[in-house]
């Protein structure tokens, strides 16, 4: 097990080295710099090219890129924000942690209604409740998620007062950012929840259980639940991914300083450090992510664990004549 | 395959509501009501309880709080409570003692300052002169204003004694309290940045002004107290939080809430919200933020003196008035002139510039009777958006094709003036920012290659007396206007918006930081 999880680890090296090449040349190739940015329009050439100077901007494509690399290597330090002068490391500690907890907090909710639901509509397929739920899902999935946010403000900010309408300053200002970003996650879990448990209902292993006079409940949550929430786990590892990577809508429209903003403003502003810092840890984390969700996966089947984990010692008298698969 | 009666009444109720939501978005378009231009008068209420904390949403987190480190507009609002400067410019143009108390010229070449005494820095160190000639000095190398403070000596500029100091030039400088006045001019503390280092002092600033920095939390919201040894009237309202909200619609929103009670930065298009509630108040003063349409003067097709009729033609096909109507109802006011208009050198022209004939006459005389297309280049904001449009629209009524390009501010700062003509937004603080765009050293987007013009400039800077410096902006203002360099449309309306219960707010359009008299009252 601890092999496959290094050598998982070890390949996240050359991915997370890529992708900051990749987009430190899209960065260098894209038209205007931070020294427009920052003075503005009406800024003389004087002044450009002195802040260009103390910015490094004039230096080659190597020059800088290296720079970047042999900072983030050997000292870990991730640059200086051009625009507050700030080292990004601390700007990106101040903002990430928030996007963290809406993505954890926003999964969670999603994930605990999503799943009850969609087994429950599974089990009693084609009731009321099956069909509400399935309507609510469709709808969850195709409503824009900022103007969900707005409408919750109106009504429970505005209206009734009993939230703030933003920011994240009291614990009462997170729950209308996390209701709004979980509802995709909840509609696409639901759904994909109700399929993959209606496909292990039909399976004959269940009918064999159902036969023995296991009662309902003990059948769904002991046999049918495990074997469906597998493609269910990658759902919800998709599910943090997506929103570890910024929600920036919700993010502007609830005033949460999280990672996406950060990174939007960054790029409107060509402040090239926060880019390329922000992606690099968005990458990290999306591994790290996929990583834990495919460790999980080891833990809940035993078919899968199988292929990670080696037999040490084989017992010669059970598998005489018997088939291994290594 | 029978339909059934249920799944029929199914299908109807499920296309009910589709066409619910999708009229549920139609709204009725209002036209604004009465919209207050004019300052709060006091209220007479005496048995109201008063707020120690006056919370204010702003759209964006200030870059930096160092002054001279950038221009950005939240930048300049929260150091103007933290800060103070030599003197300050009133909404008419005209300037007043503030750090320093009086001022004279002994000779073309030095400004000499008298500072006032008794002045003290919120970490208890006294200001002095010391204190400016480091604030000159520091500024003189920023990129935000190595340019401005180019006509300064800093070699050659003296201390006199602790509250006198002798600021030598290269050449006069006129404009030079009008600098002083801006956020370019403010007066730093040389021991806190000396000890603190600059980046921790543009993070947890030190200055002279009536609040005092307290705390930041980055991307949420900024504390300030009040200072209660500051040297001019002492701040009504004990404690200051500066809220950042990115939307302007949840800044409305906060201040409806009763969770903020001012915002800044509203967009013309939430003016109807505030209008119809009950408790919200819109305060909508002259602003220093204009539009205008600038034409490439070195472009073969719309540049130059050759060309002369072109433009004008282009001029005079536009209806500003029903164009600022249209678009921002009574936020905003058609410009009839290139200089500032609440400035001492401004200068209006009579002639409307509005007549579709004679536009129509023009083009024909520039050698263009069957139209031709022109190319414009606007950034990809809303409002440039609509302008652009519209203006498109107007000269399409005499035969010109405006082939509209957007382009993103990065890449429109980046292309270097290469447009033929755009739209553009510029800023009317003082005579001299506003014809900075004209500038051949700003290499912006007219490209004027002027030298005529850039000589102009130069001189008017120079010129101490009143009567020649106004002759003297006069003169730029009929060349500019003369010939079309470029065509003024109109000045936008500073927005802020009040909760009923604040009071004693004074709109000041540069920097709408009237705080300092501000009293909020409890509900």
């Amino acid at each position: 097990m601890f092999k496959f999880i290094f050598k998982r680890l070890l390949m996240m090296i050359p991915v997370l080295v890529g992708v900051t090449f990749i987009i430190f040349t899209m960065l260098y190739f894209t038209p205007a710099d931070a020294a427009d940015m920052i003075l503005g329009d009406s800024a003389s050439i004087e002044q450009r090219e002195l802040l260009r100077e103390q910015l490094h901007l004039n230096d080659s494509f190597f020059v800088q890129y290296g720079r970047y690399m042999k900072n983030l290597i050997t000292k870990g330090d991730l640059g200086t924000s051009y625009t507050t002068r700030l080292s990004v490391t601390k700007e990106l500690l101040t903002y990430f942690p928030n996007t963290i907890k809406l993505a954890v907090l926003s999964s969670l909710l999603a994930a605990v209604f999503g799943i009850t639901f969609g087994i429950i509509s599974a089990t009693k397929q084609y009731s009321i409740f099956d069909k509400i739920s399935t309507s609510l899902a469709l709808i969850g999935v195709s409503m824009p998620n900022f103007w969900l946010g707005m409408m919750l403000i109106i009504v429970f900010a505005v209206n009734l007062k009993w939230v703030p309408p933003s920011g994240i300053s009291t614990p009462s200002g997170w729950i209308l950012p996390t209701i709004t970003l979980s509802c995709v996650g909840l509609a696409q879990l639901t759904r994909m929840t109700r399929s993959s448990m209606l496909e292990v209902i039909r399976q004959d292993y269940i009918r064999t259980a159902r036969a023995k006079g296991l009662g309902n409940s003990s059948i769904i949550i002991k046999h049918a639940l495990k074997n469906a929430l597998i493609p269910v786990t990658t759902a919800v590892g998709l599910t943090i991914s997506r929103l570890l990577g910024g929600a920036v809508l919700a993010e502007s429209v609830f005033s949460v300083p999280g990672l996406g903003k950060l990174m939007v403003d960054a790029i409107k502003q060509r402040n090239y450090p926060v880019v390329q810092s922000g992606v690099l840890l968005i990458a990290l984390s999306m591994s790290v992510v996929n990583l834990l969700v495919d460790i999980l996966y080891a833990f809940a089947d035993p078919r899968i664990r199988s292929q990670y984990v080696r037999s040490r010692k084989k017992k010669p008298a059970m598998l005489k004549g018997a088939e291994t698969s290594e | 395959m029978k339909k059934t009666i249920k799944s029929t009444r199914n299908s109807v109720v499920v296309l009910l509501l589709v066409f619910l939501m999708v009229f549920a978005g139609c709204t009725d378009p209002q036209s604004p009501a009465n919209i207050d231009k004019t300052e709060n008068t006091t209220k007479t209420a005496t048995e109201r309880k008063v707020k120690d904390t006056l919370t204010i949403a702003i759209d964006a987190e200030p870059p930096t709080l160092l002054p001279q480190q950038t221009i950005k507009y939240n930048t300049t609002i929260i150091c103007h409570d933290i800060f103070s400067h030599l003197v300050v410019q009133d909404a008419d143009g005209n300037i007043h003692p503030d750090l320093a108390e009086s001022w004279e010229r002994p000779n073309d070449l030095t400004w000499r300052f008298h500072l006032k005494d008794n002045v003290y820095f919120h970490n208890g160190e006294k200001f002095t002169a010391e204190d400016v000639r480091y604030t000159f000095e520091l500024a003189s190398k920023e990129p935000a204003c190595l340019s401005h403070y180019a006509p300064l000596d800093i070699e050659n500029t003296k201390v006199v004694d602790e509250l006198t100091i002798d600021v030598a030039l290269k050449y006069p400088f006129a404009s030079f309290l009008e600098l002083l006045a801006t956020q370019r001019g403010t007066i730093i503390c040389k021991s806190a940045i000396e000890s603190m280092g600059r980046d921790a002092y543009a993070r947890a600033p030190i200055g002279t002004g009536p609040y005092k920095f307290v705390s930041w939390v980055s991307g949420s919201e900024l504390k300030l107290e009040r200072f209660d040894d500051y040297f001019g009237e002492k701040a009504k309202t004990k404690n200051l939080v500066y809220k950042i909200i990115s939307e302007s619609a949840g800044r409305v929103i906060e201040v409806e809430t009763g969770a903020a009670d001012i915002a800044y930065s509203i967009l013309p298009s939430d003016v109807d919200t505030v209008l119809d509630a009950d408790d919200l108040k819109l305060i909508s003063t002259p602003g220093y933020s204009y539009y205008t349409i600038t034409f490439n003067m070195q472009d073969e097709v719309v540049g130059g003196d050759k060309n002369l009729k072109l433009r004008e033609a282009l001029a005079y096909a536009i209806d500003k008035e029903t164009l600022t109507e249209a678009l921002y109802g009574d936020t905003a006011s058609p410009m009839y002139g290139v200089l500032p208009i609440k400035n001492v050198y401004s200068k209006e022209y009579s002639d409307k510039r509005y007549d579709v004939e004679k536009a129509k006459q023009l083009l024909a005389e520039a050698g263009y009777p069957n139209g031709l297309t022109v190319e414009y280049l606007c950034q990809p904001v809303q409002e440039m958006i609509s302008i652009s449009e519209a203006v498109q629209n107007m000269w399409k009524q005499i035969g010109v094709t405006a082939v509209i390009t957007t382009s993103e501010t990065a890449p429109y700062l980046a292309q270097g003036g290469k447009l033929q003509t755009g739209v553009r937004t510029g800023n009317m603080a003082s005579a001299d920012n506003t014809l900075v765009i004209y500038d051949s050293v700003f290499k912006d987007k007219i490209n004027s290659n002027d030298d005529y013009l850039d000589k102009m400039m130069y001189e008017a800077k120079q010129i101490y007396d009143e009567k020649s410096r106004e002759a003297k902006y006069h003169a730029i203002s009929d060349h500019i206007w003369n010939n079309t360099i470029s065509f003024p449309l109109f000045v936008k309306d500073t927005l802020v918006v009040l909760s009923e219960n604040v009071d004693g707010f004074v709109p000041h359009p540069l920097i709408e930081s009237g705080v300092k008299s501000v009293v909020v009252y409890e509900d």
